[in-house]
């Protein structure tokens, strides 16, 4: 807890809305489990929900305190009206007498909390989409092409070589984003299985299909902008000297839009705090004094007012009391 | 959620606004003003509206302002010039037959904030 963010935003012209929480804990000893209620007297702004204020839910009920002022240097006994309409108090109550009976809430703690709007979580906000659109360049589609070269392999000067469309291995011309397909279902093929390697980067990515000179094919695709400029095709077995270089080019481009879009929750009001809040004010339920089929009323006292509770005479001590100084010895 | 029937009001209804907000003045007039909450949730609307209906349409609204009475929930409308639509409940309505088979329905439309 600090009041200093609170501080700070009080000595604004214009401070952010006071928004007043309430919590009531029950105990182990006199109710029968250590419960926390949270109540808020209002709603978010996410489509009314319940209102979150430092990740705990403020469930939106009709609730409110009043009499917290000092009068006359008493402790003031405020009380605090909670709306019983829909029985969840008289619940809540019936709960805690099967334990104690008569109990009705008393020895509860209850604290009333006030933050400024301006430090709710982000869930209490409406939903917002952004989308940002990203440009990137990418090969032109209509710019592919598909070219399909049928292998053969004869022996040229007294070495085996690739043939390409029946033109001994000559250099080819290849395009990023472009699909070749080197079909190898020539019988010559057997024991030549060619492939694409980069002198640098090693074998590239082929799809290979069917059987070595009865219906295979390696088909390459190129990588738009990324495929290696150093290509050649070659025997696996046999080595470079059966095929040759590849010239790679690159494409025409065109450029993609992608949009994305992204939904997010922001408290336009300032920054979420969870520390930030005013001094609580923490009262314990004295008695019962109401319960109707409307509202229910409660009479809250300062812990040590309570009835039944005594503080030995003469006990003063700067625990209770810090303004009064120091003790002389 | 039930959504109100669509069924135009006749001209001439009536938006009441009364922001709630806690004003400090003494008495030589300079006053400070503060919203206790969230202020979108301190500024319900009310609304009057007559529909100068068929006895058809009359039964209709009243048939679905009756379902509400039974179950006490809001139910959404569109009043004409606003922009979305809010959440009501119909506190009290009227309703008059002026001549045979046309009917008047006066309806106060509160505003209310709830999921």
């Amino acid at each position: 807890m600090s009041t200093a963010p609170i501080i700070t935003d009080l000595q604004k012209i214009n401070p952010s809305a006071i928004i007043e929480l309430f919590t009531l804990e029950t105990t182990v000893a006199l109710h029968g489990s250590a419960q926390t209620y949270r109540f808020h007297n209002g709603t978010n702004l996410n489509n009314n929900g319940n209102i979150v204020w430092a990740g705990n839910t403020y469930i939106k009920l009709p609730i409110t305190a009043e009499g917290f002022a000092y009068q006359r240097g008493q402790i003031p006994r405020p009380t605090l009206t909670v709306s019983n309409a829909l029985g969840t108090i008289t619940a809540i109550l019936l709960n805690v007498n099967q334990v104690t009976t008569g109990n009705d809430l008393t020895g509860c703690t209850v604290t009333r909390i006030r933050t400024l709007a301006r430090y709710l979580d982000n869930v209490n906000f409406p939903v917002t989409t952004t989308s940002s659109t990203t440009t990137t360049t990418i090969a032109d589609p209509a710019d592919a092409e598909s070219v399909t070269y049928t292998v053969t392999v004869a022996n040229v000067g007294g070495i085996n070589i690739f043939l390409l469309n029946g033109v001994n291995n000559p250099v080819i011309t290849m395009k990023r984003g472009s699909t070749y397909i080197f079909n190898q279902s020539d019988s010559s093929n057997v024991g030549h299985p060619l492939r694409i390697k980069s002198d640098a980067g090693g074998q590239q990515t082929t799809t290979n299909a069917g059987t070595l000179g009865t219906d295979a094919t390696v088909t390459y695709q190129p990588a738009y902008p990324d495929a290696p400029s150093d290509l050649r095709y070659y025997c696996t077995v046999h080595g470079n000297a059966m095929g040759n270089t590849i010239t790679m080019n690159n494409p025409n481009t065109t450029t993609q839009t992608t949009t994305t879009t992204s939904t997010q929750q922001v408290n336009p009001l300032g920054t979420p705090d969870p520390t930030a809040e005013f001094p609580r004010e923490i009262y314990k339920i004295d008695r019962k004094s109401t319960e109707t089929r409307d509202i229910v009323e409660f009479e809250l006292a300062a812990p040590f007012d309570l009835a039944g509770v005594r503080s030995p005479k003469r006990l003063c001590t700067r625990d209770n009391f810090p303004s009064i100084g120091t003790f002389i010895a | 959620m039930a959504t109100f029937p669509d069924i135009k009001p006749s001209y001439g209804s009536r938006k009441t606004n009364a922001p709630i907000n806690r004003v400090v003045r003494f008495a030589d007039g300079f006053e400070q003003r503060i919203v206790f909450g969230l202020a979108q949730n301190q500024n319900p609307k009310e609304f009057n509206f007559t529909f100068n209906v068929s006895e058809t349409d009359a039964d209709t609204i009243e048939t679905f302002l009756d379902a509400r009475a039974n179950d006490q929930a809001s139910f959404d409308y569109t009043p004409a010039g606003e922009s979305s639509s809010m959440k009501f409940v119909c506190d009290t309505w009227t309703k008059s037959i002026p001549y045979n088979n046309r009917a008047t329905i006066n309806a106060t439309f509160r505003e209310v904030f709830e999921p």
